[in-house]
């Protein structure tokens, strides 16, 4: 066996690294599957918490229009079928229009979260602010019910033109003026 | 139109009825006599962080993780996280459905045949099994258990306001407090 004192890896120095290097990779990635071995154990052997599905009544889409600065809302049927009480949290994603704009909105609840009996079928009304920048468009995203499997439903929101008459008195009354380019 | 969906009990559970729900409860506190005090927290901190990672893929959260993310807090988070290896606890435990049980605990609550149930105990409990094992290896963050654990405290004052919400007495509402009882040599 040819042994050399160079540090790049073929002395014993060398060789003994790689030994070194490779046994610590192995016990790593060994204690690293053990460790996930057990907990996937752990968790199939751990008591069951009954949860919720979510099942669309058809290929719905949660739907709204407005103008930009108006409030407009979102409205949502929410039918218990299940045998004891059920807590709702709805909650948006972030809303993209076709061209690209993202918008951020904000759900306006006074209760966040509903506490739906079996058998009842309360409409949750979810109140959203359009800001008065959006520019027009559809935006479109998905609404969750946090928590629920398989609960993300399509929304979307049409943004219309702002009326001439709603729009601020520089860009209402003076419509011609051309914009100064940015420095 | 109004767009319509039904909340339904999962085809692979036995679904949430009061005996599943409190069989539920009851090996969750059984559970507890066998297991550390590291595994337990470890467990619910990884579901909160699991929780975390599900709300920030919302608007809302996804605001709230930002804002956290580019300030101080988060960095000192991350220092601590990483330093005392919470992490890592997390990380090795499965992760506990923290949802799931506090809303069966709040129906527990509200059931009406509750009485009747709690005679019929002990009720064997429904193992996770398939489901528990496809859980991901997906490492704890620190963010994740912060956004996680305000959904989850929100959804907690949220319950107990909806449970109180029937009885409430108005705020602000006067009385008349009862008038002291009579002197009476029996009471001495």
């Amino acid at each position: 066996m040819k042994i050399s004192n160079d540090p790049a890896g073929d002395g014993p120095g060398g060789s003994f690294n790689e030994f070194l290097r490779l046994q610590t990779e192995f016990q790593a990635r060994l204690l690293e599957e053990t460790v996930s071995y057990l907990r996937r154990l752990q968790a199939a052997a751990a008591p069951s918490s009954p949860g919720t599905v979510v099942r669309p009544a058809g290929d719905e889409i949660v739907e709204g229009a407005g103008a930009p600065g108006e409030r407009i809302e979102l409205r949502l049927e929410i039918e218990n079928r299940q045998r004891v009480h059920c807590m709702v949290t709805p909650l948006l994603s972030a809303l993209v229009s076709a061209d690209g704009v993202q918008w951020s909105p904000e759900l306006e609840l006074s209760m966040p979260s509903l506490l739906v009996a079996p058998g009842d079928v309360p409409v949750l009304a979810l109140g959203v602010q359009l800001p008065s920048q959006l520019p027009a468009g559809t935006y479109r995203g998905t609404l969750t019910l946090q928590g629920f499997r398989g609960s993300a439903l399509p929304v979307a929101i049409t943004v219309g033109e702002l009326p001439v008459e709603a729009k601020p008195p520089e860009q209402a009354q003076e419509p011609e003026q051309p914009q100064e380019p940015a420095a | 139109m109004t767009a319509r969906v039904s909340l339904i009990d999962d085809a692979d559970e036995s679904g949430r009825s009061t005996a599943t729900l409190l069989a539920s409860l009851a090996a969750r506190l059984g559970v507890l006599h066998t297991v550390s005090g590291g595994q337990a927290v470890g467990s619910i901190t990884a579901g909160i962080a699991a929780l975390g990672r599900e709300v920030s893929a919302t608007a809302e959260g996804a605001r709230l993780r930002r804002a956290i993310q580019t300030g101080r807090p988060a960095i000192n988070g991350e220092a601590i996280w990483r330093t005392l290896r919470i992490g890592e606890l997390a990380t090795s435990q499965p992760p506990s459905p923290v949802l799931d049980q506090l809303r069966n605990d709040v129906a527990l609550l509200l059931a009406d045949d509750l009485q009747e149930t709690l005679e019929l105990l002990p009720i064997p409990p429904e193992m996770t099994g398939v489901r528990g094992e496809q859980t991901g290896d997906t490492p704890a963050e620190f963010l994740d258990f912060v956004v996680g654990y305000w959904a989850l405290s929100r959804e907690v004052v949220q319950a107990i306001e909806a449970l109180a919400a029937p009885t409430l007495p108005p705020a602000g509402a006067i009385g008349q407090i009862a008038p002291p009882e009579p002197r009476s040599p029996l009471l001495r």
